[in-house]
């Protein structure tokens, strides 16, 4: 038993690539397996939303801004790369782009009057209002962008309609996204991520510039998100500022990130896949359907305080440390 | 430290089986067993859970608002539609080259988002492989729909009402596209040549005072709410010659608080106030509210005194408002009082609208167009005949038009108006349908 | 725009003001002392209004008892919900985004419970007092719109002097300083997450009885004012109740002025820039003390 521990602690690095390609390989391999278009469909907005996810919990778990106005973001992708190729026919692979440069530059103007904020509450709610003033302006100019109407005939990626093409160009995104934001937490901006996350004060006075940090992160985080719209946007071909820009969206990636664990690399994956993955499946229960899914979201919270895969990681780790402290005492006795 | 470990294992095992149980499905093409939908009464034949009709069942998807602000409307396509689907299969079913057939409704949530609706289409084609889809009532999520008509070319797809422009506009520019799409119902340009017209009739009879032209507008947020004040606006310039628009609000949908509006209105002073709700209670809270504060306008209201229960919600606050249209006539037309009746037979607590109708039309216009061209498969012909179809219902003739959508004409599909006349609905407009004169209001 | 125009909008700007100040002063008492958000406070609101409706017109009851026992039903269902819910997550005190997902989990559950119970039909709830004032002749002050300000403002200055004069008021003063310390002091914190959880949830159900002849019933009417709530919260100055009732007062203020300006589809926009602006002057709201040091 102890030496499993042993193993596990040792071997952390090997073990998560190894646990990393296996999932790869899995998805890679499962439109040959899954023969239904609309699973196919449902997994592109599991990896849709495990992009979403990690951008955040890079801003939220690891620097510690609890933008409540991220799906602000992903919207401004999704609308400027849709426009973009509307109005000046440019190609869809073009404006993904230009989209999530533009993503880019709102997550900067966001990012930076944020900053004087300190308590958590106030960020979360700054953020949020700044994000619904971002939807109303779309909702609110329907001459540019058909507001609540919805904008539709949006330019398609794949002129074949064949989906996919679309999961594999998805599954190529969130490969490319988790590369990122390995680096960054393995980085020495990881390491000073962390020291805010645990300590403002402290880090501060360490040396660690603060701000500048922050909104690094927050425009790294705010370019995938964009992309990630800008995809979502010729993927959908109709864009409307409730689905993309509204708050239904800031409630299911907080709570994938939430549920899945914050904080960790996996945990808004596996959230989001649980999540989306349950949603769907509940719609057997037709009019129960989001009570379920509602005490799920609760009974999981209460519990696993962490999320499904930080309680897990503590769980391992704890059990790990204690096994090697028992070493530890078996030496020191003996 | 035990709870925790156990709590992570349920809640994997959990996970693990939801996952399970979409692979599972996966392997078996239609594995999904004769579960109804909601309060979906006696349909299917015994035993046949087959996916060919070949058997004995055409299945129908519906897409709807089933959830969020316009459950209202949702749920009432909903219980229209399972109106008449039972009503059918009572009656034997229907009839398809030679045989007779059960119908069965898959009725799914799309939450009024368009690409919810999207997926949900796209999963009731795919998975429970229904031959026909109503596309929604709400216009943006049937516009969603219509952008992947092309890809399954031998599904019917058709509206339950919907007002856009924007689908004759599309439709016009590519019909070869929307072969299999149609919108069994008239445009945002239909409504507001109605209002136009009837402002220029009130005003010459003198029952309105438009010497000013001046117009206010409340509507809501969405896409028929937003488009009918541009209809609007264009049919004025057409009938009265032009008009001055002092104020636009657009408001949420649901919204009741109206007193900032109302005031502001008071001191611009329009002639015309309209106001465009689709949920009853935005248009009870307005009529209240207004009639709280007091106005010189003239309010003519879009949708919501249609719904059953304004007149009591409103008592005296609603004498004399004008209103259109008048699609169903609940309470002067035997024919569509005998429907109310068999609605609330069957779902006590309804609120009956005319999406009810609508809806319930809807399916027997599917179902005779099934019957008349002898196939389900729109591209083996459903779609065309459906499209030639030439359809008399107790709420008027739907004749569609080059772009697929509904003719709105005095030999068509009516738009009346009607006024409260001491608590009573009388219609007042076009003149060949009225049976009561117009008064002043107030 | 003569001075009844300028009167009437500030008026209904106070008297939607009022119901903001409400929200968000319940809104305050939980975050000062439990330091949670509680994202299903619009639920309780919402959940307010359906037992008084129901009461009402399935019960048949006379006006005062059924307001009286939905109150009261709201707060037995509050009480649940903490013991239930709330309480297991409350192990230590400081900041934590569990309760976020919790009370969002809450949320979506009491949304679609309503939805599931009272159906998706919008419901009415007569005026309860149906005549309409013209003081001076300046404007129109309708019997709910009078019965909305008095009550808000019974309740408000009777839960300023439950906090200020009271023992209980101070025991909450002292937990939302500082949970350690009060509990070191003998206070028994739990007890004060209990009260303060209880209250105000009672806030928002007397809240939403006295708003839904006004704003119809319905299982999301709760959204938006939770929304606003937390915004007025903000605005004020976390855990700062007097905060929250002027900022609520302003805020209404605010919104009526901009619809009768620029035009309703912007006034919650102007509402949150009003709150952006305020925070960039002052980060901490507007009567919100500076953190630490």
């Amino acid at each position: 038993m102890q030496n499993i521990y042993k193993l596990i602690l040792l071997r952390k690095k090997q073990i998560a690539f190894v646990s990393a390609a296996a999932a790869l390989l899995t998805l890679i391999a499962m439109p040959f397996v899954v023969t239904k278009i609309y699973y196919i469909h449902v997994l592109i907005l599991c990896m849709m939303f495990s992009c979403i996810t990690s951008a955040w919990n890079l801003i939220a778990g690891y620097a510690g801004v609890f933008s409540f106005g991220f799906q602000a973001l992903f919207g401004t992708g999704a609308y400027v790369s849709a426009l973009l190729s509307i109005h000046f026919g440019w190609s869809p692979w073009i404006t993904m782009w230009m989209g999530a440069a533009a993503a880019m530059a709102v997550g900067a103007l966001v990012a930076i009057p944020s900053l004087k904020l300190k308590e958590l509450p106030y960020i979360c709610i700054a953020t949020l209002c700044m994000g619904e003033i971002i939807r109303l302006i779309a909702s609110n100019f329907p001459e540019l962008t058909r507001g609540e109407l919805g904008l539709s005939q949006i330019p398609k990626l794949f002129q074949d309609n064949i989906k996919v093409k679309s999961y594999y160009l998805m599954l190529v995104i969130l490969v490319v996204t988790l590369m990122i934001v390995v680096k960054i937490v393995h980085s020495p901006m990881g390491m000073s991520l962390k020291a805010m996350r645990d300590s403002q004060e402290a880090s501060e006075s360490l040396g660690i510039n603060i701000a500048g940090t922050k909104i690094r992160i927050y425009m790294v985080g705010a370019f995938i998100a964009g992309f990630t719209g800008a995809f979502y946007a010729h993927y959908m071909n109709i864009l409307t500022p409730t689905s993309v820009l509204g708050t239904a969206l800031m409630t299911q990636y907080v709570a994938m990130c939430l549920i899945g664990g914050i904080g960790t690399i996996a945990g808004p994956i596996l959230g989001s896949f649980t999540i989306t993955a349950s949603l769907e499946l509940l719609r057997k229960l037709e009019d129960y359907r989001l009570i379920i899914y509602a005490l799920l979201i609760i009974v999981t919270i209460i519990f696993l305080r962490d999320g499904i895969w930080g309680t897990f990681k503590s769980l391992i780790i704890a059990r790990a440390e204690k096994h090697q402290n028992r070493n530890i005492k078996k030496e020191t006795i003996v | 430290m035990m709870k925790k470990v156990t709590a992570l294992c349920l809640l994997l095992t959990l996970t693990a089986s939801l996952c399970g149980g979409c692979a599972g499905s996966v392997a078996t093409s239609s594995g999904t067993s004769a579960e109804s939908t909601g309060t979906s009464t006696t349909q299917s034949s015994p035993g046949s859970e087959q996916k060919t009709t070949a058997g004995g069942i055409i299945k129908l998807g519906a897409v709807l608002p089933l959830s969020g602000a316009s459950a209202e409307s949702g749920i009432a396509c909903q219980q229209g539609l399972e109106l008449a689907v039972a009503e059918i299969n009572q009656n034997g079913g229907i009839e398809m080259n030679g045989d007779t057939y059960q119908l069965k409704l898959y009725c799914e949530d799309d939450g009024g988002s368009p690409d919810q609706s999207v997926s949900v289409a796209t999963k009731l084609i795919e998975m429970d492989e229904v031959s026909v889809v109503y596309s929604s009532c709400l216009s943006s999520c049937a516009l969603a729909i219509m952008d992947i008509c092309d890809q399954y070319p031998d599904v019917l797809f058709t509206t339950i009402e919907c007002t856009s422009d924007n689908f004759s506009t599309i439709i016009a520019q590519n019909t070869e596209r929307y072969v299999n799409f149609y919108k069994p119902y008239y445009n945002s340009s239909d409504y507001g040549a109605a209002f136009g017209e009837l402002i220029a009739d009130l005003s010459e009879k003198g029952v309105i005072d438009f010497t000013n032209k001046t117009v206010a507008y409340i509507v809501e947020d969405t896409d028929a709410g937003r488009s009918c004040v541009k209809a609007c606006e264009a049919a004025l310039e057409k009938f009265c010659g032009g008009s001055t628009t002092v104020a636009a609000e657009v408001v949420t949908q649901g919204s009741t608080d109206f007193y900032s509006q109302i005031n502001k209105f008071k001191a611009l002073n329009p002639d015309v106030v309209m106001t465009f709700f689709v949920p009853l209670n935005s248009g009870v809270a307005y009529t209240k509210q207004v009639d709280e504060i007091g106005s010189d306008w003239v309010d003519i209201a879009f949708v919501y005194p249609l719904k059953a229960g304004f007149v009591e919600q409103t008592g005296a606050a609603c004498e004399g408002l004008f209103w259109l249209p008048m699609q169903v006539d609940f309470w002067n037309n035997e024919e569509c009082a005998a429907f109310a009746d068999k609605v609330y037979e069957m779902f006590p607590n309804a609120g009956l609208n005319a999406m009810h109708l609508s809806s319930y039309l809807g399916v027997y216009m599917v179902s005779d167009a099934i019957t008349q061209a002898g196939t389900n498969n729109a591209r083996d012909g459903l779609a065309k005949t459906y499209g030639a179809m030439d359809y008399q219902t107790i709420n008027g003739r739907y004749v569609f038009k080059e772009d697929h959508t509904a003719i709105a004409s005095p030999e068509h599909l009516v738009i009346s108006a009607a006024q409260v006349q001491n608590g009573e609905y009388k219609v007042v407009w076009p003149a060949n349908f009225a049976y009561a004169e117009p008064v002043a209001q107030k | 725009m003569n001075l009844s125009y300028w009167i009437e909008m500030i008026m209904s700007g106070v008297v939607t003001g009022t119901c903001y100040a409400m929200i968000g002063a319940g809104l305050s008492l939980i975050w000062g002392t439990l330091k949670m958000v509680n994202l299903a406070h619009g639920e309780y609101y919402m959940l307010g209004s359906y037992f008084l409706w129901t009461l009402l017109t399935v019960g048949n009851m006379p006006l005062i008892p059924a307001i009286i026992i939905s109150i009261v039903g709201v707060v037995i269902f509050a009480a649940a919900v903490h013991f239930a819910a709330i309480r297991p997550l409350l192990r230590k005190p400081g900041w934590n985004m569990s309760p976020w997902i919790l009370t969002l989990g809450l949320q979506i559950l009491l949304q679609n419970l309503a939805l599931k119970i009272w159906g998706e039909l919008y419901r009415n709830v007569p005026y309860f007092w149906n005549t309409v004032f013209k003081p001076w002749n300046m404007f129109t002050m309708s019997g709910q719109r009078i019965i909305i300000l008095t009550s808000t403002a019974v309740i408000i200055i009777a839960l300023m002097t439950v906090i200020k004069k009271t023992r209980l008021g101070r025991a909450i003063i002292a937990t939302s300083q500082d949970g350690e310390y009060a509990m070191m002091m003998g206070i028994n914190i739990k007890q004060i997450y209990f009260i303060t959880y209880t209250i105000s949830a009672g806030l928002a159900a007397v809240a939403g009885i006295l708003l839904c002849p006004v704003y119809s019933v319905n299982p999301w009417m709760g959204a938006t004012v939770q929304t606003k709530g937390l915004v007025v919260c903000i605005l004020g100055g976390l855990g700062n109740i007097e905060g929250a009732i002027i900022a609520g007062i302003l805020m209404g203020i605010v919104e009526s002025i901009a619809v009768s300006a620029i035009g309703s589809e912007w006034r919650d926009a102007i509402a949150y820039i009003f709150l952006l602006g305020v925070l960039y002057m002052k980060p901490s709201g507007l009567f919100g003390k500076k953190k630490g040091v």
